[in-house]
């Protein structure tokens, strides 16, 4: 097919419906954002009323109090001391004012203020945001004296309809991504799949190969070759066997002996669906684990803090020692039945640890379901670079790396929101669900070749007698000086330091959440783009140590400017600069080992490693360095190591020259 | 015409389903906002009700001791009419004082649990009996010899999540038609040249099937120059294959027979 290619056609069709599904969705997600924050800001005003006036009833008895004892009201000593000390009391009183009954004003309290955000752009009109003010009278005996006037900030109203407007852009985040794997799902097996099969099953038959048949589907004409297609098929090897077996040989084309075999091709987009739900399932407990842990049963030597980082720190250990055997594991069973097999344990641990009340317990499961997370993941991504037709293109990996992220993105918004309003049995519960309905969508999706168990190899791996081809300078210096720098400050600036910083600045959990999202959304965003360039003109190596530059300088840009703006800044810059290296990693090394399972096994085992080794360190120097200081080593470790890798980059370049 | 109407309604039951999880999260989250500014105002409530009780603790007098207990209880109960109790426990949960004639002889076991949780902090929570919100009373020594709590009508919050629902749902219903209208006129600009390449293969079948049947009765072929001909010409050489490769078979069974 010359101006048509399935290929193009389908590729084309899923990248501009996925953008059109985007806009839609997006478009409509916000407008009904929009709707909810004005409901949410009218719906909250009796009771913000309700809180202004038991304010008042506050400040009116303390008052009374004094006029109880003969003290005239324009004589009440200290009153504008007691109303500045309960107005620093209560954030959301902006000016209190006592006055006689004549109107004449005692005294005074009042916040400095300035014009707010949602009024300045103008957003205060349209959501209906204005000054809450109360007036209650004071009396004296049944002598009314005077008059209180309390007036709530519009600050604090905007304060908590800027929490619901970010809340409700983090829900949007996630029913976008939702969505656009539910239509990738539906384009790919109602029209990309059908297209697909019929034309490789066309391409065998006109080259005399019926040994294959497909799956009926597809719409009108394309459902209709198939089937024709599956017919000559059947027919030849109906009539076939009915050949005697002298004759056999003498027929010029290749026919299925006891009937076709049903043709299955491999997307890797296979995956997609599975794995996302799976790794919703599995990061539902990453807003609140460490508090989860923390107020549980534990040894008396164990303090509360080791016991919050106790889940994490077993989570990666465990990992760390399945990932040299992950691969194996995945060609020795096939990914599908992997995949398959690790979904039950995870949903058992994921249903233990909602009933566990002991942090050895909590601890346990974890680990148990890191196990069996690490087994599923690499599973998927055994799966995605075999069914991806070039092996060293980066978009398969990038297709997964944006997949589990986006996972984890939605996993740890919808385990804090549910955790928030059910508690967090119910939220490892919906965990476990989701984990069985990802094993169930797994077993429909993952029923590609690629999901089969692996053929002996015959790669040059296998074949060279000297050397495994993984133990290069490049792969080392790749290894040493990007992977666990980059997995290290994942561990170590993300996971650990951001959430004790933000927190001593002030912020509450959910505002730690959005802000550590941040991280991960750079993945999701701008993976597929890095995956085109570093498929394209820009190459893997310059995304590497553009990525690698830019999260190592992020790293340092913190240890100038701290406060809650600079955490947030570092934390997108070093999620953007993670994204930029991900991918191309992967992609670097498979072309240096030769997609070698020893390597790729070496890779994930080091990048673990790297992670627990500089999470341990910090944590145990992190009284004497702080967190700035280990910040700055972090970023400098990050900045030396790509300046290694670059040397060796460059003197295996020129060797290469030099020999070619 | 067939792949635009099974894409516009996918996209359309697929943005449909989507503000539909939005509505459901979007009222759990309305819930919460509710939720906390209740509690938070229960729990200055119950530290302004707890400071008369306090001051006697602090000089080491019990807390039955404390003079007009019940004055200063209806006063907290009336700053708000909804309020259906505010009791003072002992240590162990034991209701000392109480506005409600009828109260139970201990608080509760959420209660207990949410108090036990809250570690000597102010507490909430809604369970199936109302709203809870408490706080304790300390000693000098900061040690806890009971607490007030207030019990806050579950019903009204219940209501208010209810029609925050719907009038989302309303909402989100009236946005998912004008996107579907949307919809439609984004896929038909923004799909139409993969559309016609869909309709083309069609076609191309269309014709392939037709010259089957034309040739058949030796009518002229179908002729055509798209650009999916090639198609055709796939179609009809795997045809010939096929034919061929059934003539051998049949030629190879009758020198088997022979």
């Amino acid at each position: 097919m010359t101006a048509l290619s399935s290929d193009i056609a389908r590729d084309s069709l899923r990248g501009r419906l996925i953008l059109i599904l985007a806009v839609i969705v997006t478009a409509s997600v916000i407008a009904v954002g929009f709707a909810a924050v004005a409901a949410f800001g009218r719906a909250v005003e009796p009771e913000l009323a309700n809180r202004t006036r038991l304010i008042g009833t506050i400040f009116r008895a303390e008052i009374q109090r004094a006029l109880g004892l003969g003290i005239p009201i324009e004589a009440v000593a200290g009153i504008d001391r007691y109303l500045s000390d309960t107005l620093e009391k209560f954030g959301e009183v902006d000016r209190v004012t006592v006055a006689t009954a004549a109107g004449k004003p005692i005294a005074v309290a009042e916040r400095a203020a300035s014009p707010s955000l949602i009024s300045r752009t103008g957003l205060g009109e349209a959501i209906a945001v204005r000054r809450t003010t109360i007036s209650l009278p004071i009396l004296d005996g049944n002598r009314l004296v005077g008059e209180i006037r309390v007036e709530i900030s519009p600050f604090f109203v905007e304060s908590r309809l800027r929490e619901v407007f970010l809340d409700v852009l983090v829900l949007a985040l996630i029913a976008t991504l939702v969505a656009m794997e539910l239509v990738l799902a539906v384009t790919i097996s109602s029209v990309g799949k059908p297209l697909d099969r019929v034309f490789r099953l066309l391409h065998e038959q006109r080259a005399g190969d019926f040994r294959h048949s497909i799956r009926l589907s597809g719409l009108g004409g394309v459902g209709r070759t198939a089937a024709r297609l599956n017919d000559h098929a059947e027919d030849l090897a109906a009539r076939f066997a009915t050949l005697p077996t002298a004759v056999r040989g003498s027929i010029g084309a290749t026919i299925a002996e006891a009937g076709p075999l049903r043709l299955r091709l491999s997307d890797f987009s296979d995956i997609r669906l599975a794995l996302f739900l799976f790794s919703v399932a599995t990061e539902i407990s990453a807003a609140f684990l460490p508090l989860y842990a923390r107020g549980a049963t534990r040894p008396d030597w164990l303090g509360p803090q080791v016991a919050a980082a106790a889940p994490l720190v077993f989570y990666l250990v465990a990992i760390a020692a399945l990932s040299p055997f992950g691969g194996a594991l995945a060609s020795r069973f096939g990914a599908r039945r992997l995949f398959l097999a690790s979904v039950l344990p995870t949903a058992i641990a994921l249903t233990a640890m909602a009933f566990s009340t002991s942090v050895v317990a909590i601890t346990f499961w974890h680990g148990t379901m890191a196990v069996f997370y690490a087994t599923a993941t690499i599973a998927c991504q055994e799966y995605a670079i075999r069914a991806a037709k070039d092996q060293a293109s980066t978009r398969p990996v990038t297709g997964f790396i944006v997949v589990v992220y986006g996972g984890v993105f939605c996993g740890s918004a919808l385990g804090g929101l549910l955790a928030g309003r059910f508690g967090f049995a119910t939220t490892f519960m919906t965990g476990a669900a989701l984990a069985i309905l990802s094993g169930l969508l797994g077993a429909v999706f993952l029923r590609g070749k690629a999901g089969d168990r692996r053929a002996a190899r015959a790669g040059p791996a296998a074949k060279s007698p000297g050397r495994p081809s993984w133990f290069s300078s490049r792969f080392l210096a790749l290894l040493v000086g990007v992977s666990v720098p980059m997995n290290a400050s994942m561990a170590i600036f993300i996971w650990y330091l951001t959430p004790l910083m933000l927190s001593a600045a002030g912020s509450g959990p959910s505002q730690i959440g959005r802000v550590v999202m941040l991280y991960y959304l750079g993945v999701v965003l701008f993976g597929p783009i890095v995956a085109r360039l570093a498929d394209g003109r820009v190459g893997p190596v310059a995304m590497v140590v553009i990525g690698a530059l830019f999260s190592g300088a992020a790293l340092l840009s913190l240890t100038n400017s701290g406060g809650f703006w600079a955490i947030v800044f570092a934390v997108s810059a070093v999620g953007f600069g993670h994204a930029l290296i991900r991918a191309p990693l992967y992609s670097l090394s498979i072309q240096i080992t030769g997609g070698s399972e020893s390597g790729l096994a070496t890779l994930r085992l080091l990048e673990r490693i790297g992670a627990i080794a500089g999470l341990t360190t910090i944590a145990v120097l992190l009284g004497e360095n702080g967190a700035a200081g280990s910040i700055r080593i972090l970023g400098l470790v990050v900045l030396v190591g790509v300046g290694f890798y670059v040397i060796v980059e460059t003197v295996g370049r020129s060797r290469r020259a030099i020999a070619g | 015409m067939q792949l635009f109407w099974r894409i516009w309604a996918a996209v359309t039951l697929v943005n449909l389903a989507v503000l539909s999880l939005f509505v459901g999260l979007a009222t759990l989250q309305f819930d919460n906002i509710n939720s906390g500014l209740l509690g938070e105002r229960l729990a200055v409530l119950a530290g302004r009700t707890a400071a008369p009780f306090e001051s006697a603790t602090k000089i080491g007098l019990p807390l039955s001791a404390v003079r007009n207990a019940d004055a200063l209880l209806e006063r907290a109960r009336q700053t708000d009419d909804a309020i259906l109790a505010v009791h003072v426990f002992d240590g162990d949960g034991r209701i000392i004082q109480s506005t409600d004639p009828s109260a139970p002889n201990t608080i509760s076991a959420a209660a207990f649990a949410a108090r036990e949780a809250a570690a000597g902090g102010a507490w909430q929570r809604e369970t199936a009996d109302g709203f809870l919100g408490g706080v304790d009373i300390l000693t000098a020594g900061r040690e806890s010899v009971g607490g007030i709590l207030i019990v806050y009508p579950g019903g009204g919050n219940d209501t208010g999540v209810r029609a925050m629902a719907a009038e989302l749902a309303l909402a989100a219903i009236a946005v998912a038609f004008a996107a579907a209208a949307f919809g439609a006129v984004l896929m038909r600009f923004g799909l139409g040249r993969q559309i016609r390449m869909f309709e083309a293969i069609e076609t191309d079948i269309a014709d392939f099937e037709r010259q089957a049947w034309r040739s058949a009765a030796t009518a002229p072929a179908v002729t055509r120059t798209e650009e999916t001909g090639d198609l055709r010409q796939r179609l009809a050489a795997a045809e010939d294959r096929y034919r061929a490769t059934g003539q051998a078979l049949t030629n190879a069974g009758e020198a088997g027979g022979q």
